[in-house]
């Protein structure tokens, strides 16, 4: 097969059916956009996992001094006592599941939690108000938080516990359902995208019905009047990869580092690197490019008499 | 070269069978004229040969092939063997002479020496010499005509199947298509031309095999489009 003489067919179809490639090019990177879109949040998840995971901590609160007129928390009638601290710090020593612990006294927790409030909020902050508290490094959080809750939270002197993970987790349920809602949008414009190439397709046969005949009669191959349409899908698809790959750059630069800017500088939200985009829009555009050709294939085989 | 075996074609939408029971054969290197009145058959026969159409009952063959059991692939070896001319020419406007006649080489992967050495040599064979790089608007229709029988002949077919080939042309220009037909009949290629035009049939005095409603109703041997009328 004569790939000068196939690429002359290609080019010329597709000056010839110009609008219908523009609109194939814009779907196709739209579609790809949604599909690196939401191949890039499953990396940002799996970073962020990577990132925290080991570093997160529970945490024990300690009974605050009652205030008057206010129901008191947990358990509490009155504020923990030294005893039944040493008590707690005896059981974590013993207690297989805990790797380390930090005593936070109401004067740290006050300091700490002015360090990053407004000024004007820590000013209005004394000691007393914030419980004192006991930081820990459980060895598996995942695992063991439940039983450690279990266990602690209706110890005298607790009046809570509470999981950084579970704040985590919040945070990717939202970033879960942005992933879930591109890949929704993906799945829709890629349904309208596969509409499009098999109407583009049916279009452009019925256009150069005349040569495509032709072709036939003299005897050409049923590849040889394919394979100009199935490259002029799998060009334009291409180009639409391209411009989704432009897209992703932009949106994961608007996204991280314009609207979280400052949480991805101080190393909250981590980062994604060019590295990532390409894995990304490199993996939606190998599967536009598969599904393009298989597209183009099915429909002149089963729609299109060439 | 053709056998047609008690050959019947029935349409989906049709009432009554295109072809009913159709036997014929035709030697290699026959100048046949299909003849009948619109909806007798003609076509189908042509549809047939050219395995556009498959038979619902009989056999069709073509080189002692089989063409409604040859497997898809093996089609477009088929088509080569066989070249095609319509009334409507089917040109390609957009494309010059040479390229139209070449085009029907370059779709079968000839290299582009043997396209550039045997379309001149077709072109000269047609009468075309000096106009192989005028578009199809250019020229009268018995030359656009001429094109499409330089482009069916190119790759030396073993039957030439022309459809009403003069349809669109007058008596003068007609005859001209006929005496091309006919040498490239002697070259060794076999003829079969679907045909309405009786001054033409009349004069060539070739096989004449006349259809009517699906059935074969006459086949003779220089034959003229009337008898019997």
């Amino acid at each position: 097969m004569r790939a000068s003489f196939v690429m002359s067919g290609v080019a010329s179809g597709i000056r010839r059916n110009m609008t219908m490639t523009v609109a194939l090019v814009l779907n196709t990177a739209i579609t790809l956009f949604f599909v690196g879109g939401s191949i890039l949040a499953s990396r940002e998840i799996n970073k962020f996992n990577h990132d925290y995971e080991g570093k997160l901590n529970v945490s024990i609160y300690l009974c605050p001094k009652p205030v008057q007129g206010q129901t008191p928390l947990g358990n509490c009638r009155s504020r923990y006592t030294d005893a039944q601290r040493t008590s707690l710090e005896e059981q974590f020593k013993k207690d297989p599941i805990i790797k380390t612990w930090a005593f936070i006294s109401e004067t740290d927790a006050v300091v700490r939690y002015r360090k990053t409030v407004p000024q004007i909020v820590g000013n209005n902050t004394t000691i007393g108000d914030l419980p004192a508290s006991f930081t820990i490094h459980l060895n598996d959080i995942k695992k063991d938080y439940p039983t450690f809750v279990k266990e602690y939270r209706t110890q005298p002197g607790v009046s809570g516990t509470s999981s950084q993970s579970t704040v985590l987790k919040t945070l990717l349920n939202v970033i879960g359902r942005v992933r879930l809602g591109s890949f929704v949008l993906a799945i829709v414009v890629l349904i309208a995208s596969v509409l499009l190439i098999a109407n583009s397709i049916q279009v452009a046969a019925a256009q150069r019905k005349n040569e495509t005949s032709i072709m036939r009669l003299v005897g050409a191959s049923r590849w040889m009047t394919e394979l100009p349409f199935m490259i002029e899908t799998i060009i334009a698809t291409f180009v639409g990869g391209l411009i989704a790959l432009g897209l992703i750059t932009l949106g994961k630069e608007f996204t991280l580092n314009n609207i979280f800017k400052v949480p991805v500088q101080n190393g909250v939200i981590p980062n994604l690197d060019a590295n990532d985009i390409l894995i990304a829009g490199g993996l939606g555009m190998m599967a536009g490019l598969v599904l393009a050709a298989l597209t183009a294939f099915a429909t002149l085989r089963f729609y299109v008499k060439l | 070269m053709i056998r047609l075996d008690n050959v019947t074609k029935v349409y989906p939408a049709g009432a009554r069978p295109a072809l009913d029971s159709v036997s014929l054969d035709i030697d290699k290197g026959e100048f046949v004229f299909l003849i009948g009145a619109s909806g007798s058959g003609k076509s189908t026969v042509l549809r047939l040969l050219l395995r556009e159409e498959l038979p619902t009952r009989g056999s069709v063959m073509v080189d002692s092939r089989n063409v409604g059991r040859l497997p898809a692939r093996k089609v477009p070896d088929l088509r080569r063997k066989i070249g095609c001319v319509f009334q409507d020419f089917r040109l390609l406007p957009k494309k010059s002479v040479f390229e139209n006649v070449a085009f029907a080489l370059e779709v079968i992967n000839k290299s582009p020496k043997t396209i550039r050495r045997t379309v001149p040599e077709v072109l000269d064979l047609v009468g075309l010499t000096g106009k192989a790089q005028r578009m199809p608007s250019e020229l009268s229709g018995g030359e656009q005509q001429r094109v499409a029988i330089a482009r069916a002949f190119v790759n030396r077919p073993l039957v030439l199947i022309a459809d009403e080939p003069t349809g669109n042309l007058d008596p003068d220009t007609s005859q001209g298509i006929m005496s091309l037909l006919e040498r490239i009949n002697r070259t060794g290629t076999t003829v079969v031309m679907a045909t309405h035009d009786n001054n033409i049939v009349d004069a060539m005095r070739r096989r004449v095999i006349e259809l009517d409603t699906g059935r074969i109703i006459r086949d003779q041997n220089r034959g003229v489009y009337g008898v019997g009328r």
